[in-house]
């Protein structure tokens, strides 16, 4: 699972290819690598998100 | 006396012989302190706590200066208000009042009707002198708050094994972000060994490199309840945490050193679940909006692309087509020119043909009239000439006759003269000699008429 940092930078991550997209100073080619590296991070953030796999545990239990 | 089984089976039993209502007793309380009021003091010195203000009037608690125990205390609206001080929690104070007695709760109160501080307490002044210390160390300042994960897969819980936080702050958390695992390490959190417990709860989460968050919490108590959460050892434990802490504790009124060193404060154990996550659904409206941005963004940039493209495409056709066009005007240009040159050539020709045609019908016909008139003109002139020559000849022969004639009519004469003269003046050989002359002259003017005649012919 991934933790908060992983998470904030591949949502920093997305945030700046959009900011990179919106600017507009990019050929065809990289905004489509772009686009799809963005793609990927939605997914992969929406497949770790959606796991509803919480628990609370005592530490001295264990 | 059977009480064993007074608890639940109180119905099925009298009660034991002289056993008092509860409203019985309260009554007598109440009695017996009113009789008694005589030995109360009117003056009661200790400090303030757990100060509430309501528009009736105001609740606090007076501590014994110490030791632990305390008095409730009321103070009407009405006295409160004529107060030379504020009730300040933590003062240590004096208070001019009367023992009260509440029988329907059976509560003892002290009805309070003025106020004099007297300065802070020990454990006040104490407490004061440590915020200093750990003030002058910079531990409460806010460079050092290290910030909350905004998604944590984990979070450290330090509580109570058997308060309601716990189950509090699990709501909250698992409810926004159910993919958040909470680990409870369970402290006590009141009393003498609280310190050693909390501290010791607290390190192995820190050291626990899956846990992003702590949540310290306790629910709400008095100040002593409190106290132990204003503990040195504790403050500094969780200043020295490397992972970033949440303290929640009390109410919104308790003030802690530990909330003041921690990197966050709630008020709650659900606001600590609440501030240790974001929730899920939150994400996901970030998540899409971001999905939004891009795409538009993407269709924005391929769009302009393709106009880009497309304005290349159309103003290189717009290129060619002026090219062809200002070939086909060249063409055509050329092709009028080559016309109007060989219109103009044959107009030219024509008309310096016929110019030449006219000038040599006209030389011709001048030359032919030149021919006429030099004809006529030859005819004439030799006409003339004749006529001229007849007339020369006429002339002449008339001239030379008339000459001959005058001439010899002046040489008779002059004969006459000189053969007179002669005889008369000289002799004979003066008329030798005239005759002579006379001979010369007629020698001279044989000579000129032939000279005449030779140029007649000529």
């Amino acid at each position: 699972m991934d933790h908060s940092g992983d998470i904030e930078a591949k949502i920093d991550r997305l945030e700046t290819i959009a900011e990179t997209l919106e600017e507009g100073n990019v050929d065809l080619p990289r905004a489509t690598e772009l686009r799809e590296e963005a793609d990927e991070h939605l997914r992969a953030l929406r497949e770790e998100l959606e796991v509803g796999d919480g628990d609370i545990i005592d530490v001295d239990a264990e | 006396m059977n009480v064993e089984n007074s608890g639940t089976d109180s119905l099925e039993h009298d009660p034991p012989d002289g056993a008092w209502s509860v409203s019985a007793l309260n009554d007598e309380i109440e009695r017996v302190l009113t009789d008694a009021d005589e030995r109360f003091p009117r003056h009661v010195v200790g400090e303030v706590a757990e100060v509430s203000h309501y528009d009736f009037g105001t609740f606090f608690e007076l501590r014994d200066l110490e030791d632990d125990p305390v008095i409730g205390c009321l103070a009407w609206s009405t006295f409160r208000e004529a107060f030379d001080h504020e009730l300040e929690a933590g003062a240590k104070a004096v208070v001019e009042a009367t023992v009260d007695f509440y029988p329907e709760r059976g509560d003892t109160q002290l009805l309070v009707s003025d106020y004099w501080p007297l300065g802070e307490s020990a454990r006040q002044q104490k407490l004061a002198a440590l915020r200093d210390k750990l003030e002058g160390e910079g531990l409460f300042e806010t460079a050092r708050k290290q910030p909350l994960p905004d998604y944590p897969a984990c979070v450290g819980l330090v509580t109570s094994a058997s308060g309601s936080a716990r189950e509090d702050v699990w709501a909250a958390v698992s409810e926004r972000s159910p993919r958040t695992t909470v680990k409870l390490s369970a402290a006590t959190v009141q009393g003498e060994a609280a310190v050693e417990s909390l501290v010791r709860a607290i390190q192995p989460l820190d050291h626990d490199p899956t846990v992003e968050t702590i949540l310290l919490t306790r629910g709400g108590g008095s100040d002593a309840d409190l106290w132990e959460f204003n503990a040195e050892p504790l403050v500094r434990c969780v200043a020295a945490c490397s992972t970033p802490v949440v303290a929640a504790v009390g109410h919104e009124d308790d003030e802690t050193l530990v909330e003041d060193v921690a990197d966050d404060r709630a008020m709650t154990p659900t606001e600590a679940g609440v501030l240790a996550t974001t929730t899920v659904e939150a994400v996901f409206r970030d998540l899409a909006a971001l999905e939004r941005r891009v795409a538009s963004a993407y269709e924005a940039l391929t769009a302009d692309r393709l106009q880009q493209v497309e304005r290349r495409i159309e103003s290189g056709l717009e290129t060619q087509r002026q090219q062809y066009e200002r070939r086909l005007s060249r063409i055509q240009r050329a092709s009028d020119l080559e016309r109007r040159i060989g219109t103009a050539y044959r107009t030219r020709v024509d008309e310096r043909l016929d110019d030449i045609v006219t000038r040599i019908g006209e030389a011709v016909t001048e030359i032919e009239l030149a021919a006429e008139a030099e004809a006529a003109s030859e005819r004439v002139a030799r006409g003339r000439l004749s006529d001229l020559e007849s007339r020369i000849d006429a002339a002449y022969r008339s001239h030379v006759e008339g000459e001959l004639d005058r001439r010899e009519q002046r040489l008779d004469a002059a004969l006459r003269d000189v053969e007179a003269r002669t005889r008369i003046a000289a002799g004979t050989a003066e008329v030798q000699r005239l005759r002579v002359v006379v001979a010369v002259l007629v020698g001279l003017l044989v000579l000129g008429t032939l000279a005449v005649l030779f140029l007649f012919v000529l």
